[in-house]
């Protein structure tokens, strides 16, 4: 079978191709060596900030760079949801293959009250958020695991900044009252 | 928790936020609450939260400081001010646990300066820093926000002075500067390596600590190589800046290296490196040297002679006004400074033998010496300068030695272990890496300059060879279309450099064509860019053209552009076209005697001709015309397969022939025939699995395989059976999907199963089963959507086809 056609058996019987499933199957793994390469550093305790990870995948990851601006947006809006995931699946990892390996926390911004996290607890509550609100919880991994603005989001996703800003407030009230309970 | 209630407190909640006065909201809120006490709290609790949160950060901004030193920045106290720069303070910082004596240097940005892009520009330095680790690099360790608001970092603290400080008070000799700059370039060269370039080097960014060791610090503008954002905000030090940078250009490699150039002629005349000074020699700037006034004349002709010759000639190169003139790596420059130290021929001079010559009559000097004294004759000693002579040359072929070895360990790697490899069962991991090492070595070869032309073929052919083992489809491939592209753009590249020098080359023509037509399929298998693969593919048949036809490999080329072309004209719909490339392409093909070098490729190029004929045929003629072609396909491969066993290339033609001969069979309505066939593609799938498991392709083809089989068994009067082949088939994916950390392709792959089960029961009118699946498929559609990552593509197939049919059998 050819390439057309084993697209079209697979696609639910159409036809081109899912070039940017492809570009996300490409990246990756360029976004677990990324996340990897951060937490593999030998520190007691270690503190990263998601969206550095976004920035950073952007400027690894090449074929990025052919994209425009918007394009960029795009792709890291898609994977906003798969680096959590990475970076949450790292964290398991290295906590498996080290006897003592260090706490991961992160400093949320001062808006969610400039604490110190452990980013598995911030993964948790992001969770239960999206049991509740999918529409919310996505926004936050937009805005904190792929570094978009609200405009940014709000250009991709088609709605008005207006709506994306108060989607915004609710998932951050949220999730401040979520993590002041701990 | 209860969720509907939290999803009814945030729509409360956000209409909330449009009353402004506090009152209003108040008395709006109790009257859309009423008697719900519980929801009046929870909307009351977010509000609370959303205004705290509004008050850290009311205009999503930072806060401005101008304020006193601060006492604490996390977890560290401030000990002292260690230094105010055009960025911020750089305090020295304390651990306050007492738990142990750990002095950092912290950084503070300070937000004021710049209000809006100073988080960008910290978060960007922060970033570039923490990827470096390198012993002569002040390493950063942490990073965050303060309760101003103000970005900070937290870095090694490097106690010490400047190097030019350092190098004045130390009275460091010329050997003792060019030691500490080859850790200085070492440092360098690992950053550029992270593709990261400096662009501030200067004495006051390199410290030397109290061990004496060079540490490279304040990366502050360093920018990442790739990104094209202005530097304009921190122009270079003059004196450390090269002309290009001067103009403000962004900031390269070529421009670090001057800059070390520039620094290492500031130590050696302890004078700071000035605009426009390089035409003067070093050694001569030492006589002049203010900072030498002092010396005595004899110290002074002393250093200038020390300086005089290589090293003058070292910063030359490293400080040339065009950056092809200088040093192409941090590296380079660190190897002639090594070569200094060892007084070894540098390569400034490399194809100068008398130079050569020399240099070894220097170090060998006391014999030389030794020599004339004893008055032996001019014959002995010519024959011992002969012999020394015979000394350099062995010294020049040890080095071409190490090339070589690059070389082989590079064609070993990409050729025998990455075949060996992919032959053994599971090894995608070790393949990948295995690739990666490759790349390095080829990237080592294709950088150094004095590459020779014959090298250069040679690494850019390595770079065609990685994309093939990155996307080619004649192999379970990396999946990395992307790299594959950059690997193809790169050989093409330096071919393109080659052809230049030497257009009628062979070589290089038979590279640039087997780069296009490599970059053709990509195109169109993976990206849809139909017209840049006809493009790509009418550039290699030119190529092809300029070489001698009778030659094996001009056929070898002529049967894959022919088999990429007949495969394009079927993406496109132009079978008439297709069969003719794909005609072209067997005949051409089936006139090479069989050889075993190019076995497994002629093998799989004469397969995938038949397989664009059949399919041209298919739906270019007619059904039952394409049955003998997809007949005589299965014929190839299965001999293949016999003769090559453990080679999953054959077993993965040999199961798309099966597939491509049952489907047409079932389109004859000759259901026990395409039964027999696609039991026989099903039977070849274990083992491929067992070989292949992580490859998505392999897993593709399993539900292609299965979902057809399901298919013939029902139309056979198997239906029962077919059904329970999807069933089983749909619990394992569903047993994947129910992970927690399940991936996007294994949500659509459920997605996809779910609506082959359903399409089985609709085939088969049997809506009562049908629909409720079809739901679920929706469903999975839809959670996809949800998420991000839906296709445009499965928008447009998958989701649609699967609404189409629930109106179809009038589902709702």
């Amino acid at each position: 079978m050819s390439e057309p056609d084993r697209q079209r058996a697979d696609s639910g019987r159409g036809a081109a191709a899912a070039a940017r499933d492809e570009l996300l199957r490409a990246h990756y793994d360029e976004f677990r060596k990324v996340a990897g390469r951060v937490l593999n550093g030998d520190a007691a305790a270690l503190q990263i900030q998601p969206t550095d990870l976004a920035h950073e995948a952007v400027i690894r990851l090449s074929g990025l760079n052919r994209l425009d601006f918007k394009g960029r947006t795009h792709f890291l809006s898609l994977s906003a949801r798969v680096m959590r995931q990475i970076l949450i699946d790292e964290i398991r990892r290295m906590r498996a293959a080290k006897r003592q390996a260090p706490p991961v926390s992160t400093q949320l911004p001062p808006e969610l009250g400039a604490q110190s996290i452990d980013l598995e607890d911030l993964d948790r509550a992001l969770s239960k958020l999206e049991a509740v609100a999918p529409d919310h919880a996505r926004l936050v991994e937009q805005r904190y695991f792929a570094g978009l603005t609200l405009e940014e989001i709000a250009e991709i996703d088609g709605v008005s900044v207006r709506t994306v800003k108060r989607q915004w407030r609710a998932a951050r009230a949220w999730l401040v009252s979520e993590l002041g309970q701990r | 928790m209860d969720t509907s209630l939290t999803r009814r407190a945030f729509a409360v909640f956000e209409n909330a936020l449009d009353i402004d006065d506090d009152a209003e909201r108040e008395s709006w809120l109790v009257s859309t609450c009423g008697a719900d006490d519980l929801l009046f709290r929870e909307v009351k609790k977010l509000l609370r939260a959303d205004a705290a949160a509004e008050r850290a950060m009311p205009t999503g901004g930072l806060q401005p400081t101008a304020g006193p030193m601060p006492t604490r920045i996390g977890h560290y106290r401030i000990v002292d001010l260690l230094g105010q720069g055009g960025m911020g303070e750089v305090f020295v910082g304390a651990r306050d646990d007492g738990l142990f004596d750990h002095a950092v240097a912290i950084k503070r940005v300070r937000p004021s300066l710049l209000p809006e892009t100073s988080r960008a520009l910290f978060d960007r330095e922060r970033r570039v820093l923490a990827t470096l680790s390198h012993r002569h690099i002040a390493q950063l360790y942490d990073g965050g926000v303060d309760e101003t608001g103000a970005p900070y970092f937290i870095m090694e603290l490097v106690r010490g002075a400047p190097i030019d400080a350092y190098a004045a008070s130390a009275d460091l000799s010329p050997r003792q500067i060019v030691e500490k700059m080859i850790a200085i370039c070492d440092a360098v060269q690992h950053a550029h390596q992270n593709l990261i370039v400096h662009a501030d080097l200067k004495p006051a960014n390199i410290l030397i600590n109290e061990a004496g060791d060079p540490k490279v610090v304040d990366f502050g503008v360093a920018r990442v190589l790739r990104d094209a954002d202005d530097i304009s905000l921190h122009p270079q030090t003059p004196g450390y800046a090269s002309p290009q940078r001067e103009t403000g250009a962004s900031p390269t490699p070529a421009d670090d290296v001057f800059a070390l150039g520039a620094i290492l002629r500031a130590l050696l005349t302890g004078d700071a490196a000035r605009r426009a000074q390089h035409t003067v020699l070093t050694s001569e700037a030492i006589a002049r040297s203010a900072a030498f006034a002092a010396r005595s004349g004899e110290w002074r002709s002393n250093r200038a002679r020390l300086v005089q010759g290589d090293l003058d000639d070292i910063i030359e190169r490293a400080c040339a006004a065009a950056p092809e003139d200088r040093y192409q790596a941090a590296v380079a420059l660190a190897a002639d400074l090594r070569a200094w130290l060892e007084t070894r021929p540098i390569a400034a001079h490399a194809d100068d033998r008398v130079y050569v010559f020399r240099k070894f009559i220097r170090r060998r000097r006391w014999r030389v010496v030794a020599v004339t004294i004893g008055g032996f004759g001019l014959i002995i000693a010519l024959m011992l300068t002969s012999t020394l002579y015979a000394q350099a040359d062995f010294a020049r072929k040890q080095a071409e030695a190490r090339f070589a070895e690059v070389r082989n360990l590079a064609k070993y790697l990409l050729y025998d272990v990455y075949d060996r490899l992919e032959r053994t069962p599971q090894t995608l991991a070790m393949r990948r890496d295995v690739a990666r090492v490759a790349q390095g070595y080829l990237n080592q070869l294709a950088d150094t300059p004095s590459a020779p032309s014959d090298v250069l073929l040679e690494a850019a052919d390595g770079f065609s060879r990685i994309a093939e083992l990155q996307a080619g489809r004649s192999r379970a491939s990396l999946g990395d279309p992307v790299g594959a592209l950059e690997n193809l753009d790169r050989a093409d590249q330096i071919a393109a450099r080659l052809q230049k020098t030497d257009p009628a080359n062979t070589g290089t023509l038979i590279l640039r064509a087997r780069v296009a037509i490599r970059h053709a399929a990509i195109a169109m298998n993976s990206r849809q860019e139909l017209d840049s693969a006809t493009e790509l593919l009418a550039q290699a048949s030119r190529y092809i053209a300029a070489i001698p036809p009778d030659t094996r490999v001009a056929k070898l080329l002529t049967a894959q552009h022919e088999m990429e072309s007949a495969i394009l004209g079927n993406w496109k719909g132009a079978y008439t076209e297709s069969q003719a490339h794909a005609r072209k392409g067997i005949a051409v093909a089936e006139s090479l005697t069989p050889d075993p070098i190019d076995a497994r490729e002629t093998q799989y190029v004469l397969a995938r001709l038949y397989d664009a004929l059949a399919e041209s045929v298919y739906y270019g003629v007619s059904v039952p015309e394409s049955e003998p072609v997809y007949a005589r396909l299965v014929e190839i491969t299965s001999s293949y397969l016999a003769s090559h066993p453990d080679d999953m290339l054959g077993q993965r033609l040999a199961i798309e022939a099966h597939w491509g001969l049952g489907a047409t069979l079932l389109g004859l309505n000759r259901p026990k025939d395409g039964l027999r066939e696609m039991q026989a593609a099903a039977a070849l799938m274990p083992t491929l699995l067992q070989y292949q498991p992580e490859d998505t392709g392999a897993q593709r083809t399993q539900r292609i395989v299965h979902s057809a089989l399901a298919q013939a068994l029902a139309m056979s009067g198997r239906f029962d059976e077919g059904v329970a082949l999807l069933r089983e088939e749909l619990a394992k994916s569903e047993e994947l999907v129910r992970q927690t950390s399940s991936r996007p392709e294994q949500v659509r792959s459920y997605g996809v199963t779910l609506a082959m089960l359903a399409d089985l029961y609709a085939d088969n009118n049997i809506a009562k089963e049908a629909c409720p699946i079809y739901a679920k498929a929706e469903q999975v559609w839809i959670e996809l959507d949800k998420r991000g990552v839906l296709t445009q593509l499965d928008r447009d197939n998958a989701q649609k086809m699967v609404r189409e049919r629930q109106a179809q059998l009038k589902c709702r």
